[in-house]
């Protein structure tokens, strides 16, 4: 048997009794990846697919707004709503534990509106020069009242802000309806037919929506984020055992031994990391067929990869290798297992902190944004994404990998350097 | 042929101004076996570390076996074997699992590798443990594999750091009754020991170093005579003192 495969073959048997580092490098990025999905997913579903709880409370007599503004929330899709009448909402809507948003109508809204309507009708009808003077303006006018909207206070500003808007919407809507209804109506003196009006009322405008990458076509979720982010956490994570490994080796007088063979110590090298690099695939394939096949039983959105197996294998390769030239750098230059791991561990939580593993980079403050640029787990969330989320290509995957690559070829060398330093070569 | 010659050989660690070897000259037969001793500190690991490629020579010249070690490292290093004073091994294998991959990395085929590991097993007394992770043996049988190891290719040129170290007499004395053997039949044994009365029944020639230096070379007999002593540990004391070393 050639030293390589022998090398090989005991790297294999080492790693295998392991029981510790197998438990690091499978169970724990598993479990990781699970209980992140589930819990980040509850919080995908809050904002993108549960319907906003709304408590409606009418104080006003006239049901005709009431009943169209509640018909308009329906149609907005957004809402799920509870309707109440009467004092007393603000109890109301302490009692009630699932609404987030109340949207009270005040008393004497609906008349107070129509007064403003005509108006607006009448002032306009005096602009088109069909109207000597305007009668409602003489009269006495109310003040108009705002219908009041009270937010939980958990709710973020944007999602305040979103919700707002679309009460405003529907508001206004009504208000257009109303104003064309008594332009009819002073003009003709008769009202208008439901159904033709309907027909002259403008459209809501359309908007196109799609992905804001070309040529995504997988919309980021709980599970496409945390599968590959948790496989790159998992591969840097064998920096404690292939790090430990190497600094037991050199620690033990075994590297010394080999130096005294008739092979080179490279041999040996090249092994461990053909060996580490064949555990990073086996957890990429772990990893994600959990997200492919285990998810959609637990009711998680099912792993989806877009471009194919070759697209992640090429991604999974790059940042394996990468993962494996980290944990041998530790390795060579620790002095102690305590060293190895200590470092190695704090280093990978830091880097994958930073590198968009715990929280998707887009959700992070601007600093760290900037932190991420120099993390390598970025790069390979990247490169992952590009693999996953998108139609892409080999071409354009490697432009991904090649900072990964790049890095690679960087801690080898350091790598060789040290080992010339600490005679090991 | 000699199966070692040392000429002026100097070594200096990075950032020390003393060598920690000067001006080294010595030979070792083939067929001998050469003892070398000193206190701590001496240089003794040094020297071996420089005959055996660990570390690299900076000035002098070895040569082992007609070979000169520092331009045919690879071909000295076939026919040398070496058994350090640390367990270097993977505790994590079987002792058949790592006599196994040694034993490939000396480039032995599968079928002489598999009678050979089996051959040293049973000299060594490991054959009932062969496939028993070596983190579970003993100090004595961790030892007896360390040195079943550096014999897996039938070295011409075996060198011993501490072979007994720890170990208990029934090891000892079936490790040295091995050692004796394979002298016999024509391996060249280069050893060190603290345990000089085992040095004494072993060795043919002994060289004692101390601070770096070669301060005496001779056979067993004509050290103790020169020095008027009655042992190697009289003559060991006479030569580099009583004092505690570093």
């Amino acid at each position: 048997m050639s030293p390589l495969a022998a090398s090989i073959i005991k790297e294999f048997k080492v790693l295998s009794r392991d029981k510790t580092g197998l438990f690091l490098m499978f169970l724990m990025p598993l479990a990781l990846a699970l209980l992140m999905t589930v819990l980040q997913n509850s919080a995908f579903k809050i904002v993108n697919e549960n319907k906003v709880d709304l408590m409606l409370v009418n104080n006003d007599s006239n049901s005709l707004f009431f009943q169209n503004f509640r018909r308009g929330l329906e149609q907005t899709g957004m809402f799920n709503l509870s309707i109440h009448a009467g004092n007393n909402t603000d109890s109301k809507f302490s009692e009630d534990k699932a609404s987030i948003v109340l949207v009270t109508i005040p008393k004497g809204y609906a008349f107070v509106l129509n007064q403003e309507i005509e108006s607006k009708a009448e002032q306009a009808l005096q602009l088109f020069g069909m109207l000597d003077s305007v009668s409602v303006s003489e009269r006495e006018k109310l003040a108009l009242k705002n219908l009041e909207l009270s937010f939980d206070p958990v709710l973020q500003e944007s999602y305040r802000y979103s919700i707002k808007s679309t009460v405003i919407s529907v508001v206004m809507a009504i208000q257009n309806e109303m104003l064309l209804r008594q332009l009819f109506y002073n003009v003709n003196q008769f009202q208008p037919d439901s159904t033709a009006l309907a027909k002259i009322l403008p459209n809501p405008l359309l908007l196109s929506e799609s992905l804001l990458k070309e040529n995504s076509v997988v919309n980021p979720n709980a599970t496409q984020h945390n599968i590959p982010a948790w496989t790159v956490f998992a591969m840097f994570f064998t920096v404690i055992s292939l790090g430990g490994n190497i600094v037991r080796e050199k620690r033990s007088g075994s590297f010394l031994r080999i130096k005294t063979l008739p092979v080179s110590i490279t041999h040996l090298l090249i092994a461990k990391q053909v060996v580490f690099l064949v555990v990073t695939v086996l957890q990429t394939f772990v990893l994600f067929s959990i997200g492919a096949f285990l998810f959609p039983i637990l009711q998680l959105p099912p792993l989806i990869i877009s471009s194919g197996f070759l697209l992640l294998f090429l991604a999974t390769f790059s940042c394996g290798l990468c993962a494996v030239s980290y944990a041998l750098c530790i390795g060579v230059y620790s002095n102690t297992i305590e060293q190895a791991n200590g470092f190695g561990a704090a280093s990978v939580v830091i880097l994958a902190a930073v590198g968009g593993i715990f929280v998707p980079l887009f959700a992070m403050p601007e600093v760290f944004k900037l932190f991420a640029i120099i993390s390598p787990f970025s790069w390979a969330m990247k490169a992952y994404y590009k693999a996953i989320l998108e139609i892409s290509s080999v071409h354009k995957l490697l432009l991904n990998v090649l900072p990964l690559l790049l890095l690679t070829a960087i801690l080898q060398l350091i790598a060789f350097i040290g080992l010339k330093r600490k005679n090991l070569l | 042929m000699d199966a070692l010659t040392v000429s002026s050989l100097t070594y200096f660690y990075k950032n020390t101004e003393n060598a920690v070897l000067s001006n080294i000259n010595l030979h070792v037969s083939e067929g001998e076996v050469f003892g070398v001793f000193g206190p701590n500190g001496a240089g003794k690991t040094t020297f071996l570390s420089l005959i055996t490629g660990i570390l690299t020579c900076q000035s002098g010249v070895i040569s082992i076996l007609g070979k000169d070690a520092s331009t045919q490292r690879k071909s000295i290093n076939q026919l040398v074997g070496y058994v350090p004073q640390d367990f270097a091994f993977y505790e994590e294998l079987s002792s058949l699992e790592n006599l196994k991959f040694f034993g490939s990395m000396y480039g032995l085929k599968e079928k002489s590798l598999d009678k050979r590991a089996n051959e040293l097993l049973d000299v060594f007394g490991l054959m009932h443990v062969a496939d028993r992770q070596v983190k579970e043996f003993s100090g004595g049988m961790k030892r007896r594999l360390n040195i079943a190891i550096g014999l897996l290719h039938k070295p011409q040129l075996l060198i011993l750091d501490e072979p007994t170290v720890g170990v208990d007499v029934q090891s000892r004395l079936a490790i040295m009754s091995y050692l004796k053997k394979i002298n016999s039949e024509g391996t060249t044994i280069i050893y060190t020991s603290h345990l000089l009365k085992e040095a004494e029944e072993f060795c043919t020639r002994i060289a004692l170093i101390d601070k770096g230096k070669v301060i005496a070379i001779d056979t067993l007999a004509n050290l103790i005579k020169q020095n008027q002593c009655k042992s190697l540990e009289e003559v060991f004391i006479k030569l580099t003192g009583n004092n505690y070393r570093d």
